[in-house]
């Protein structure tokens, strides 16, 4: 029974375009990014001082997320500077894994050679390539406010400590764990909506009405938190990066 | 460790692609979302401060002006019962003025009729004596004229006048 479920860890390629591999996540990802760009033009060209219909939503949005992160970097400024990248991280994030959840993504495609099926769309970070991404993103820029706030040599000070045993092996330590940092976050993020991938495909196999629902709602959910946690570590890691010690 | 990377489908160009896609949405989401919605947002934020701010002052003025009222009032109230009691007094005073001269307008008016009526009395009494002693030298001119001498005479007119005196 279960040979009928196809299952790739990988996301497929649709089209090669000059030498180039247009994958169904990339597809998804293109198009995520595109209806969010869209929306935000249409927002952001009639802001208003005193706000009417979806500027609600968007101000409450903000203002959460805003408020959220406040309470996290410490001080309103510190979150105000972060805050473009951390909210993009969240609505990005949140938005492609909600969008993994529409009907037709993973199940609209193709048969490659008359043989293996391979979706048009594909949840967007079910594919390492995404969540790597993100994850080297967020750790790059964080060595690079890191540079900007304390100084280059400050900065490297953290990761080669030569005045005394101990801080030369929590140097190594912190140095380690950057790489850690990465694999972490990508690993993380790929882990959970892969697997909410796998069990949707696999519900949806064995009972194809009524049982996934719930699993749907779940898939919410998840979406929703994983999103969060990568935004909110986002912001520790930037915090710390800028913060003296 | 490719091998590794292509097992888990890691591509770098497919990454790479993901990374500018990301960029590109952060940069079109700070310029259309963040940066609007966030000063509008701060915009509000000020404003309310500002008008807590300004009601808070407004409040004070309030308070500031009520105390000044009742200051005012106070002060009103004192000095209008102060000139109420000046008022009461200077009205006692005339009274009191006018009752004294009264008083003595009609004490000396007592006494004036009072000397009148002495002297009309001693002017009646006079007259009286006098009549009296006509009339008993007449009446003793008349019995015993020829009999009595003029110091009998006047002996007689002396003892009625003498009891006249005494009836007085």
């Amino acid at each position: 029974m279960i040979e009928g479920v196809h299952i790739s860890l990988s996301a497929e390629k649709i089209l090669d375009v000059f030498g180039f591999p247009l994958t169904n996540t990339l597809l998804t990802s293109f198009l995520v990014v595109i209806s969010l760009m869209v929306g935000a033009y249409v927002l952001g060209r009639k802001i208003k001082a005193i706000p009417a219909g979806i500027q609600n939503a968007a101000e409450f949005v903000i203002d959460g997320l805003l408020g959220f992160m406040t309470t996290i970097a410490g001080d309103r400024k510190t979150a105000e500077k972060f805050f473009p990248i951390v909210a993009t991280i969240f609505i990005f994030v949140l938005f492609a894994n909600w969008a993994g959840i529409i009907p037709g993504v993973g199940s609209i495609g193709f048969y490659e050679d008359g043989k293996t099926f391979v979706p048009f769309f594909r949840s967007v970070n079910s594919d390492l390539n995404m969540t790597l991404a993100l994850a080297l993103i967020a750790v790059t820029l964080s060595h690079f406010f890191g540079v900007a706030g304390l100084g280059a040599f400050k900065h490297a000070g953290k990761f080669f400590n030569f005045k005394n045993p101990i801080g030369f092996f929590v140097g190594i330590l912190e140095f380690v764990s950057e790489f850690a940092k990465i694999i972490s976050f990508s690993f993380r993020l790929f882990g959970n909506v892969f697997a909410g991938e796998v069990l949707l495909v696999i519900i949806t196999f064995l009972v194809p009405v009524i049982a996934p629902v719930p699993f749907y709602g779940l898939e919410i959910f998840v979406g929703f938190i994983q999103a969060l946690i990568f935004a909110v570590l986002t912001m520790m890691f930037l915090v710390v990066a800028t913060k003296h010690h | 460790m490719s091998e590794l990377f292509h097992n888990l489908g890691i591509d770098w160009k497919v990454l790479l692609a993901q990374i500018v896609n990301f960029a590109i949405l952060l940069f079109v989401l700070k310029k259309f979302a963040y940066k609007p919605i966030l000063k509008v947002l701060n915009d509000r934020r000020k404003k309310i401060e500002e008008a807590i701010e300004r009601s808070k002052g407004v409040d004070e003025k309030m308070a500031e002006i009520e105390a000044l009222k009742e200051k005012i009032l106070v002060e009103a109230r004192r000095e209008s019962s102060e000139i109420i009691k000046k008022a009461e007094e200077a009205a006692d005073k005339i009274q009191e003025d006018a009752l004294k001269e009264a008083y003595g307008k009609s004490e000396k008016f007592m006494a004036e009729s009072l000397k009148k009526v002495q002297a009309e009395r001693e002017k009646i009494f006079q007259e009286v004596k006098n009549e009296t002693a006509g009339l008993v030298y007449a009446a003793v001119e008349r019995t015993i004229g020829d009999l009595a001498d003029e110091k009998l005479k006047a002996k007689m007119v002396e003892d009625a006048l003498k009891f006249v005196i005494s009836k007085r």
